[in-house]
């Protein structure tokens, strides 16, 4: 943790570096739902990818997870490994009911 | 004492401590943000298997939404910038820096009340045969005159319906009341049942029982009339708190006899019950059985019996008032749990009886802006099509108008397509013809491609904001209307619940944020201290960033 | 204090300000708002078991009813029961649903969590480590004064005109959501001050295991290795970590069923949906089954909070009372953590009647038996540790040793439960009643005994009486078993855990079979003129309905075996003379290096760690224990190490 001056002056200038390229970002996840991928599934999946992509800048350069403590990595993985497995198993128990009527696509 | 490594890391860990309790703090948040966001995908997925239900895709302004997502991530810039100025002993630089977050925060805020405010004013109508249209200002009041008399209940001391009489009735509104006692039942289960009657003629003849009965039977006989009748009373909590003392003595005498009845006669059936018990052992031990023995031996054993029965409610006492004079009141419907042209249900159960304005039966609701009937068996039939008010109102179309609905940016509400995308006057019989039009084309076009037709879109329509168009519905047609708020339909019920949630996390932070700012002292004291302070509360920031980042394209764009 | 490095110059700036944390702290600082660990541990000890003496009390009420369900409800149980709840005197099925919510939300969430894992984690987790506190001492208060504040607002919602939550400690929608509509003021009725209540208790049990996880991360003396972590400790880290990931969820489906109560949403709430006749009015479009599926994201891992702490007290006093290092430590220890992550991906078992489809059933009821490996693990090593042991039968290692099989009954039945296709039959009956009762109280309630006994002398410096500890083990061990096994036999008989009045409305039809046919065991045990026939039922066979009773006598048997107990605590705590030596079971971990009554810092010095954590009966040592502190000429890697293994834990 002991940064040096200059080494803190390169940081900030990525930050801000970064900090515009969210900014685009966000005007790109606007832009893209003018855009017809196909289906509604292919929309959805451009508008989170992106949104992905976002959520990784902050995560590993504003909140330095690029170099984080194994702890840490520990922990945060076995978290999306929970959270995960919460959302799909949700998910795959919606779809797989004993009986159920018509699923409509929607 | 001191605990270690507050300001230091461990040497072997790497960390200092409240760097690893942010991080766990922030691996819960996941947790909570990934329940909610699971919640928002089963239940969307879920809807699709749903016939009487639809997910409002793209109802929500995106702009307001852009705004909010660009504050955020130039605040999120803006606390690492401050942290990295703190890390260079740049006590100015970093009071700039994070003032900007903390006015970034506020503008956030400011930005969610504007779009929440225009949920709150916005409403929309769901008919029973399922057919949707939003509008805003309604005019739900409910106007009741010749108000002559009220049910109250004396345990929840319901005066709810006092605030809705306008003052100047209620400086001369007087009552006379009276006072019934619940919860009281005679005492005509006065014997249990015994597979013999032996016992029921030992408790029937019992003199002692029997007074006890006449009386139990006699205080019934009292009190289960108006114990009390006066005039000119002003209600309020403490009249109505010293009318069920009254009524609590005289309950509490007639359940104390009862319970010294109840008594008596369970000592019966316990010295019967003892004496059987007595004989069967006799019975059981005789070497040879004789028939005497064996009826005894199945002679069953006569259970306990509360003789009185009693309602759930102890000292349930009905209150009637009858107002001296006839009065009126004017009350929202959503107050009411029920509302008929003689009476009137508060929701704290209080009934007023008078005579119900004839408006009242229906809902009024201006500036329409959108009709629905994606959810509706026969659209032609839909109901809608008898309240709208004017006759005529104009047409609907794609994105073209400039001021679309109530500025509701891009939606997939394509509409019954205005060819030219100008406005038209149409009647409501011609806005029928063109849904119809338009679905037979869909189904035709869809024919070509040997697809099924998908008709729902095109049954749906915008209305523009200023043509004014409004509705009466009586609300006997109404399944729910409500604004667009929690109850408004799960979509915006978990809107609500996210951003809620996710507003709280900034003002939380932001309070964090602020108190940094004036920890001068800290700061000349132990400045790498400050700076890991900043740096968890940064992290912190970002994280409700993070959140923000998925929340706007899940909720405003797909 | 305890840095590692000395001549770090965070040193320096701790001296400055050592001396200000040395002047007389005020009353309320010391008892009441107090920041030191133990005092914290004890504060939860006491409100825990004050909550569990409660949560007794209405079972207490309901077993009346289940036994005597015509008979009017005594004077002296009724003290707590408003008149307007009772039918007729007696207990009616409101009341029986009311109290029955109440005993298990108190049981669980008030009784035994506080009690097992947070009383015990704060007084012996710093200890164990050798830190002076934890990491953050005032979260550590916050939590404890949120989980009061917490239990104070489930009592209080006794008050409330519509009394408190009656729809089973599971809350599940639409009947939560729905139920107690007709008050005045939604607000304040039950159901929704659960709802708070449970707020303040997640938020509780959050700051608790950040703050654990932090401590036994980062606080660890000089020389304690991971794998010189006494297994308790290992046992608390994983709490921590499920009480962290899991309450979440459930924050979510108590705020999203607040929302439905409150604003009239529809999370849980279907399209459709018809109440006494009448529409429910509300949009529709929600999911009972996502309530449920929230709710049981929290409530499988919290069985795991529920009984680890007991295998872990138990995994303490064994080793010290057999005079051999635990069995398989290290296995037990990868057990563990492997029993952490498979907690959370095991709960639809609890769904198989929603209906779920064949292939999400298959998949739980495969994770279900597989999470039953690590648990047998754990048994497995304590009971193989016993073998060729010097056993002392202390009062502490007379519960431990129960522990064991009543922990085995309870997980062993668990196991049919766990297929989708028995379970159709045994689900909600009083089989499902007695497999987690088992787990919870002869298991993890005899381990809180235990740990009671053991850890006494070091928080008070007293020992505990002997002879009131074998009046206190006997009967209830007794009793438990009294209470419990003939459960299985009425659950597998088709009894619903439900039924107010314990299967008396189908008397005459399937529940007044015998319990055991004449010639069997059971018949032979229940039979006419045997002693229960004779106690229980004026000398005639006692039916699956008979067993009602006998149950209740055991039950309200037991509330009277605590009472030695209970004289022995309050006793032995007051009695002037400080028996206890510093190390009374002779025992080698951390916490019995602290004086007795450790003040606040916990160590006269800093502790330093050279060995594993049970080193009993090295041979060539002279005593038949080595404690972790002592340094010693056998070989064992001392504190030097620390350096090279710091440097290889964080280089990957």
């Amino acid at each position: 943790m002991a940064d040096s001056p200059e080494e803190l002056q390169k940081h900030l200038k990525l930050y801000w570096i970064i900090g515009a390229v969210l900014f685009g970002c966000t005007f790109l996840t606007v832009g893209v739902t003018y855009i017809n991928f196909g289906s509604k599934a292919a929309d959805i999946t451009v508008g989170l990818l992106i949104a992905l992509t976002k959520a990784l800048l902050v995560a590993l350069i504003f909140m330095h997870l690029n170099h984080e403590k194994s702890l840490i990595y520990t922990v945060l993985l076995y978290t999306f490994f929970f959270f995960a497995g919460m959302m799909v198993l949700f998910i795959l128990a919606l779809f797989d009911p004993v009986f159920f009527p018509g699923f409509n696509e929607k | 004492m001191e605990i270690p490594y507050t300001v230091k890391a461990r040497p072997d860990t790497g960390l200092w401590n409240a760097k690893i309790g942010i991080w766990l703090f922030l691996a819960s948040e996941v947790m909570l943000f990934g329940g909610l966001f699971s919640g928002y995908v089963f239940l969307r997925l879920g809807s699709g298997a749903d016939p009487n239900y639809f997910w409002p895709t793209g109802s929500l302004e995106v702009l307001p939404g852009m705004i909010n997502t660009f504050v955020l991530i130039a605040s999120s810039v803006f606390v690492v910038v401050a942290w990295v100025q703190l890390k260079l002993r740049n006590w100015s630089g970093y009071t700039f820096w994070m003032t900007l977050v903390v006015l970034c925060s506020l503008a956030f805020m400011g930005i969610k009340s504007y779009e929440y405010y225009g949920k709150f004013t916005h409403y929309g109508i769901r008919l029973k045969d399922n057919s949707y249209i939003a509008g805003h200002h309604i005019d739900n009041s409910q106007k009741m005159a010749e108000i002559k008399s009220v049910d109250l209940d004396l345990i929840k001391g319901n005066l709810g319906f006092l605030k809705y009489v306008s003052s100047e009735e209620k400086d001369n509104l007087t009552f006379s009341y009276e006072v019934k006692l619940g919860g009281l039942v005679p005492g005509e289960e006065m014997v249990p049942s015994t597979p013999n009657g032996d016992l029921n003629e030992t408790i029937k003849a019992s003199d002692e029982v029997n007074s006890a009965l006449a009386e139990v039977n006699q205080l019934l006989g009292k009190t289960g009339a108006a114990v009390e009748a006066q005039s000119g009373v002003r209600l309020s909590m403490g009249v109505l708190k010293d009318l069920k003392k009254g009524v609590d003595e005289s309950l509490r005498e007639v359940h104390d006899a009862r319970m010294e009845m109840n008594e008596e006669v369970n000592k019966l059936i316990r010295e019967h019950n003892a004496a059987l018990a007595a004989a069967k052992k006799q019975a059981a031990n005789a070497r040879q059985k004789t028939e005497e023995d064996q009826k005894i031996l199945d002679e069953k054993f006569v259970t306990l019996v509360p003789v009185f029965s009693w309602n759930k409610t102890l000292g349930l006492g009905t209150l009637k008032v009858f107002a001296d004079n006839p009065f009126s009141l004017e009350v929202p419907h959503n107050r009411l749990r029920n509302a008929t042209d003689s009476k009137l249900t508060f929701a704290d159960f209080s009934v007023v009886h008078g005579t119900r304005d004839a408006n009242s039966v229906y809902l009024h609701v201006e500036h329409l802006d959108k009709l629905d009937l994606r959810s509706v068996a026969k659209p032609e039939d839909s109901a809608v099509f008898n309240y709208i008010a004017e006759k005529a109102i104009n047409v609907w179309g794609e994105d073209t108008h400039g001021d679309a609905g109530n500025g509701e940016g891009k939606t997939e509400y394509g509409g019954a397509g205005a060819d030219d995308g100008k406005a038209k006057t149409k009647t409501t019989e011609e806005l029928w013809k063109k849904f119809d039009k338009n679905s037979r084309e869909v189904t035709k076009k869809a024919a070509e491609k040997g697809k099924e037709p998908d008709l729902k879109k095109k049954l749906t329509m915008k209305i523009y904001k200023e043509d004014h168009v409004g509705a009466s519905i009586p609300y006997e047609e109404i399944k729910i209307y409500s604004n667009y708020a929690p109850k408004q339909n799960t979509f915006y019920a978990i809107y609500f619940l996210l951003t809620g949630l996710h507003g709280l996390h900034v003002v939380a932070g932001a309070i964090v944020l602020t108190y940094f700012l004036f920890s001068r002292r800290l700061y000349e004291k132990d400045p790498e201290h400050l700076a890991n302070r900043v740096e968890v509360g940064g992290l912190f920031w970002h994280f409700v960033d993070l959140v923000w980042i998925f929340l706007f394209p899940v909720l405003y764009l797909m | 204090m305890s840095a590692i490095t000395p001549d770090e110059t965070v040193h320096d700036h701790h001296d400055d300000h050592a001396h200000d944390h040395h002047h007389e702290q005020s009353w309320w600082r010391t008892y009441v708002f107090s920041t030191d660990h133990k005092t914290i541990g004890y504060q939860y000890l006491i409100t825990g078991l004050l909550f569990l003496l409660f949560g007794f009390y209405l079972m207490m009420v309901m077993r009346w009813s289940i036994a005597y369900p015509n008979d009017v409800l005594p004077g002296w149980l009724g003290i707590f029961v408003r008149d307007s709840w009772l039918a007729q005197g007696r207990v009616s099925g409101d009341l029986y649903n009311m109290f029955g919510a109440m005993h298990g939300t108190i049981m669980v969430f008030l009784g035994i969590v506080p009690v097992a894992f947070a009383a015990f984690g704060n007084f012996i987790t710093p200890l164990q480590i050798g830190a002076i506190d934890m990491a953050f001492p005032r979260l550590n208060m916050a939590s404890y004064w949120l989980y009061f504040v917490g239990g104070v607002v489930m009592l209080l919602s006794f008050f409330l005109p519509s009394g408190a939550a009656e729809t089973g400690w599971t809350m599940y929608s639409p009947l939560a959501t729905t139920a107690q509509m007709d008050e005045a003021n939604l607000f304040f009725t039950g159901q929704t001050i659960w709802l708070l209540g449970m707020v303040f208790l997640i938020t509780s049990s959050l700051l608790g295991s950040v703050n654990f996880i932090t401590t036994i991360v980062n606080l660890r003396a000089k020389g304690m290795h991971w794998f010189r972590i006494p297994f308790f400790t290992w046992a608390m880290l994983v709490v921590s970590f499920l009480l962290l990931l899991a309450f979440p969820p459930l924050e979510v489906a108590a705020l999203m069923q607040l929302s439905d109560r409150i604003f009239g949403s529809s999370f849980f709430i279907p399209s459709g949906l018809v109440m006494n006749g009448q529409a429910f009015e509300a949009s529709g479009g929600g999911s009972p089954l996502l309530y449920q599926h929230l709710f049981w994201f929290l409530a499988h891992p919290e069985v795991y909070v529920l009984i680890l702490p007991g295998i872990a007290i138990v995994a303490e006093i064994i080793p010290a009372n057999i005079r051999r290092p635990l069995w398989g430590y290290k296995s037990m220890v990868y057990a563990v953590l492997v029993l952490g992550f498979l907690a959370f991906i095991v709960w639809a078992h609890h769904m198989y009647l929603t209906g779920m489809g064949n292939v999400i059933s298959t998949f739980f009821q495969t994770t279900t038996v597989l999470i039953s490996v690590p648990s047998v693990i754990l048994l497995t090593c304590l009971f193989i540790s016993l073998w060729g042991g010097s056993i002392r039968f202390t009062v502490p290692m007379l519960f431990a040793v129960a522990f064991l099989p009543m922990f085995g009954f309870g997980g062993l039945t668990g196991l049919p439960l766990a297929f989708s296709l028995l379970d159709l039959q045994l689900h909600d009956t009083y089989y499902v009643i007695a497999h987690f009762h088992y787990i919870v109280a002869p298991g993890t309630i005899f381990a809180i005994f235990a740990g009671v006994y053991h850890w006494f002398p070091k928080a008070t410096g007293r020992m505990m009486n002997n002879t009131l500890g074998h009046l206190h083990f006997w009967p209830s061990l007794i009793c438990m078993n009294g209470v419990f096994l003939p459960m299985f036999w009425q659950g597998m008989a088709g009894f619903h855990r439900r039924w107010y009045d314990g299967g008396k409305a189908y008397e005459d039809t399937i529940t007044n079979v015998p319990v055991g046919e004449p010639g069997t065991f059971l018949g032979g045990l229940f039979g006419e003129g045997k002693i229960f026939a004779n106690w229980f039922n004026n000398g005639e066979t006692i039916s699956m309905l008979d067993l009602n009773a006998v149950i209740t006598f055991f039950a309200y048997a037991l509330l009277v075996a605590q009472v030695p107990f209970i004289i022995n605590f309050f006793w032995s705590m007051f009695k002037k003379k400080a028996d206890a030596p510093e190390n009374p079971w002779r025992a080698t971990t951390l916490e019995w290096c602290a004086p007795n009554r450790p003040g606040h810092g916990n160590f006269l010095e800093e502790p330093t760690v050279y060995r594993d954590p049970y080193s009993y009966s090295i041979p060539g040592h002279p005593e038949d224990f080595t404690p972790q502190w002592e340094k010693g000429p056998d070989g064992t890697t001392g504190a030097e190490d620390e350096d090279e293994s710091a440097e290889s834990q964080s280089s990957h």
